[in-house]
C-alpha cells in the first residue's frame, strides 16, 4: 500500500493534502468505493468490536454484529448511510460510530440478525420481564463506552502505523534490525542499548542513534497518514490530532 | 475488553494500554506528532530531517545556497539551536569548510545569538592541533550568526577505536591526547561541557591516529579567566550537555556552578566506555527526570567490577576487539586503573582530579606499567591474525605453541618433583609469560621476513 524509498521514507501523499485519501475518495466521489470502504473497515475493526462489546454483547456476538454490519455497508454502499448520519463532520471515526449503532438499532427493531437480548452478556440478562424479553436494550452510547471506542481508535491508528513501520523495515531486509530498534523508539526499559545493537548489526553507536531517530521520524510520518486516511481536510486532521490527545489526558489522569 | 492496565507513562502520567507493544505511550506519540507538525514532516535528505521548534522560523540553507562566500554543499547535523553545514570556500580553491548557522526563533534570538557569539570568541582564542580550528566569522543575510570552522572527517572515538582494535594501551594513549587537548582548552579558560564521543573525531595523520575536538557550541568560558568582558552569562547554566555523559553538577547537584571538574567527569565517562565497552551508568529508557537523578545518586561499578558482569560471549567479543584474551582484560583493570576512572566519576567534584593534566599523568604511568600487558596484546593480535604470507606458517604456529605447552608442562613437572607433591601449582602471573610471548613474536617476525 504504501511505498519506502532507499531512506525509508514514505512517499505516498507528499503534499500533505487529503484528495487522494481513502475516505476522501469515498466522500468526494459520493459514489462508494467498495476497495477503499473494506480496507477501512478491516483496519478498523477493534474499535468497533469494542464499541458493541460496550453496549452489552458478548465479545463473540460482537464479532459477529460488526462482520454484519461491515457486509451491509459495503453492499449498500457508504451512501446509503450517510444519508442518515450526522453531524459527522467529514471523519471517519464519527461516520462509523453513529452508522454502527444505527445499524445495531435498525436490525432490533426490524428482529432480523440482532434479535432482542440475543448475545447479551450475563449481566444484562437479568432484566427480562415476565415472557423472558429482554426488558432493557443494548445498552445506549454512554459517553464513557464512547470514550472507549475513541481510546480503541486511537492505539488503532499507532497499531496500523507500526505495522507500516515494520513492514518498510522489512521489505528493505532489515526486519532484525526494527525488532532490535522498536523497544528503543519510544523509551522502552528492556531494550538493549545502541552500542549493544550496534554490535549485534556491525553499527556504530552514532549511526545506530541515526537509526532510531530515522524509525521515529518515519513513524510520525505514518501516523499522520494514518490520521489524514480518517479525516478530510487539513483542519478536521488538526482536530482530529488535538481530540485523541486529550482523550488520554482525560482519563487517565 | 476494558483496559486495566495500571501502568503510568513515567513522561506524561497517561495510563499505558496494556496491549500496545513496546510499553508506547499513546498520548505521548500523538504530542510528538502534532510538535513536529501537521505537514511539515516531508521527505528530505538525511539530517535535514531532524527538527525542533526553534527552526519553525529559522532559514534553512540547501545545496547550492550561497551565504557570503560560502557555497553550501549539504547538511552535516542539526541541532536545538544550530544548523552545521558542509560548504566550500569560493575565495580560497573552494576549500571544505564545516559552515555552523545559528537558528534564531521567535522565543531564542537574544539569548542564542549571545551564546553563539561568545562560542565563537572563545574558540578564536584555542589553537591546538587537537581542537577543530574556527576559520572566520560572518552574519547571513538575515542576521544569524555563524562561523566556519576546518572540516574534520573521521571517526567517534568510540568507534575508532573499536573499528581499529586499539589495545588498551592504545586506547590509553589516545585518551591522553584528548586530555592534552582538553588542557589546553582549560587553560584558556574554556570548558567544553558536552565531551563525549560524538565530539572526539580520530583521524589518522602520518599513520597515527590524532583526536579533533569538536562542538563547543555550550562552552563557556571560566569566570575568573581573563579578559572580563568575554565572559559570559549563560542563560541556560544548568542541563545542558548529554545525560550519558552529564557530571552530576551539570545535573543538579549542589546547585554549583560548572567548572573545569564537569569535564574531568565527563572524560572519565569517555575513558570508562573506551575501555569497558559500556557506560558507568544505565540512563537507556529513564525519563529526563530520571536520568539526572540517576547522574547524581548512582554510583557506577568499577571497571573491573562492570567487566565481571558481562556474559561469556559479551566479554569475548569486547576482548577480541582489544586485541587480548578476556583473562588478560580481567588483569590489566588492576587496581589502578580502577581507581584512575572512579576518581574522575566522584559524584563530589572535589573528589575528582583538579585538573586534566594530572588525570593524564596518572593515565601515562599506568601506562608506563602496562609493558607486559602489552606483549601480551601482540600475542593474541599476532594469533588472531595470522596473515597470508607463509603459507606454512599455520602449521608452525601450532608446532611452537605445543612446543611451548610441552616445555611448560615439563617445568610444571619439575617443579612439582623439587617442592614435593603437597605444594599448589603457582599461578601464572603476567611477568612469567613474558619469555614465550616473546619466542613466538621473534618467530613470526622471522618468518614474515620471508
Amino acid at each position: 500500500m504504501k511505498s519506502w524509498d532507499n531512506d525509508g521514507a514514505n512517499q505516498s501523499d507528499p503534499s500533505g493534502r487529503f484528495n487522494k485519501t481513502q475516505w476522501s475518495v469515498v466522500l468526494r466521489a459520493k459514489n462508494d468505493s467498495f476497495t477503499a470502504l473494506d480496507t477501512l473497515f478491516t483496519r478498523y475493526r477493534k474499535p468497533m468490536i469494542i464499541h458493541v462489546h460496550g453496549k452489552g454483547f458478548t465479545p463473540d456476538r460482537a464479532e459477529d454484529i460488526v462482520q454484519g454490519f461491515c457486509e451491509r455497508l459495503i453492499k449498500r454502499g457508504a451512501k446509503h448511510f450517510l444519508v442518515n448520519v450526522a453531524p459527522w463532520k467529514g471523519k471517519f471515526r464519527t461516520f462509523l460510530l453513529t452508522s454502527l449503532d444505527n445499524y445495531i438499532r435498525d436490525e432490533i427493531a426490524s428482529g432480523n440478525a440482532i434479535k432482542r437480548g440475543e448475545g447479551i452478556s450475563a449481566d444484562s440478562l437479568e432484566e427480562v420481564d415476565s415472557e423472558g424479553m429482554l426488558v432493557r436494550e443494548p445498552k445506549v452510547s454512554t459517553p464513557s463506552a464512547d470514550l472507549e471506542y475513541d481510546r480503541a481508535w486511537a492505539q488503532t491508528i499507532l497499531h496500523n502505523s507500526l505495522q507500516q513501520l515494520k513492514k518498510g523495515y522489512s521489505e528493505n531486509g532489515k526486519a532484525g534490525l526494527y525488532s532490535s530498534l522498536e523497544p528503543v523508539m519510544y523509551g522502552d526499559s528492556s531494550s538493549l542499548s545502541y552500542s549493544e545493537i550496534g554490535k549485534r548489526f556491525g553499527k556504530s553507536e552514532d549511526a545506530v542513534k541515526k537509526e532510531a531517530q530515522r524509525m521515529r521520524e518515519k513513524f510520525r510520518v505514518l501516523i499522520q497518514e494514518e490520521l489524514k486516511q480518517t479525516v478530510s481536510s487539513e483542519d478536521d486532521f488538526k482536530e482530529e490530532l488535538a481530540y485523541l490527545i486529550s482523550l488520554f489526558g482525560q482519563s487517565t489522569n | 475488553m476494558s483496559d486495566l492496565n495500571t501502568e503510568k507513562c513515567p513522561r506524561c502520567g497517561a495510563t499505558l494500554p496494556s496491549d500496545m507493544p513496546g510499553r508506547l505511550c499513546v498520548k505521548c506519540v500523538f504530542v510528538d506528532v502534532q510538535e513536529f507538525g501537521g505537514n511539515d514532516l516531508k521527505r528530505g535528505e538525511h539530517g535535514d530531517s531532524k527538527r525542533s521548534k526553534p527552526s519553525d522560523d529559522a532559514v534553512i540553507y540547501k545545496k547550492g545556497d550561497k551565504i557570503d562566500h560560502f557555497r553550501i554543499v549539504k547538511t552535516i547535523d542539526e541541532g536545538g539551536s544550530s544548523v552545521v553545514y558542509l560548504a566550500e570556500q569560493l575565495d580560497l580553491n573552494n576549500r571544505q569548510v564545516a559552515l555552523k548557522v545559528i537558528k534564531l526563533g521567535k522565543d531564542n534570538s537574544k539569548c542564542v545569538k549571545d551564546l553563539f557569539e561568545a562560542e565563537i570568541k572563545a574558540l578564536t582564542r584555542l589553537d591546538h592541533t587537537s581542537i577543530a580550528k574556527v576559520y572566520e566569522p560572518g552574519t547571513t543575510k538575515d542576521a544569524c550568526p555563524y562561523f566556519t570552522m576546518e572540516l574534520v572527517r573521521g571517526y567517534n572515538i568510540t568507534d575508532f577505536a573499536d573499528n581499529q582494535r586499539l589495545t588498551l594501551p592504545q586506547r590509553l594513549d589516545l585518551f591522553i591526547k584528548v586530555c592534552k587537548a582538553i588542557k589546553h582548552a582549560h587553560l584558556k579558560g574554556i570548558i567544553h561541557r558536552d565531551i563525549k564521543p560524538a565530539n572526539i573525531l580520530v583521524v589518522e595523520e602520518d599513520e597515527e591516529p590524532l583526536p579533533k575536538i569538536i562542538d563547543f557550541n555550550i562552552a563557556k568560558t571560566m569566570p575568573s579567566r581573563p579578559p572580563s568582558d568575554e565572559n559570559v552569562i549563560v542563560a541556560q547554566e544548568r542541563y545542558i550537555g548529554t545525560p550519558e555523559y552529564m557530571s552530576p553538577e551539570q545535573a543538579g547537584l549542589g546547585n554549583l556552578e560548572i567548572d573545569s571538574r564537569t569535564d574531568i567527569y565527563s572524560l572519565g565517562v569517555v575513558l570508562y566506555e573506551i575501555l569497558t565497552g559500556h557506560l558507568p551508568i544505565w540512563l537507556n529508557g529513564l525519563s529526563k527526570g530520571q536520568q539526572y537523578k540517576a547522574i547524581r545518586e548512582d554510583k557506577p561499578p568499577y571497571p573491573s567490577a562492570r567487566l565481571k558482569l558481562l556474559g561469556e560471549n559479551e566479554l569475548l567479543n569486547l576482548a577480541h576487539l582489544r586485541r587480548i584474551v578476556p583473562s588478560g582484560l580481567r588483569q590489566f583493570f588492576n587496581c589502578e586503573l580502577d581507581r584512575i576512572v572512579m576518581k574522575c566519576l566522584e559524584k563530589n567534584r572535589d573528589s575528582r582530579y583538579e585538573t586534566v593534566d594530572s588525570l593524564a599523568a596518572d593515565i601515562q604511568y599506568v601506562l608506563g606499567s602496562q609493558n607486559v600487558g602489552a606483549v601480551a596484546d601482540a600475542m593474541v593480535n599476532t594469533v588472531i591474525d595470522p596473515g597470508p604470507k607463509n603459507p606454512n606458517r599455520n602449521a608452525m604456529i601450532a608446532f611452537l605453541l605445543l612446543s611451548i605447552v610441552a616445555l611448560v608442562c615439563i617445568g610444571i613437572g619439575l617443579s612439582f618433583s623439587s617442592s614435593g607433591s603437597n605444594s599448589k601449582p603457582e599461578v601464572l602471573k603476567t611477568n612469567d609469560i613474558s619469555t614465550p610471548d616473546a619466542i613466538i613474536i621473534t618467530t613470526l617476525n622471522t618468518l614474515d621476513r620471508k
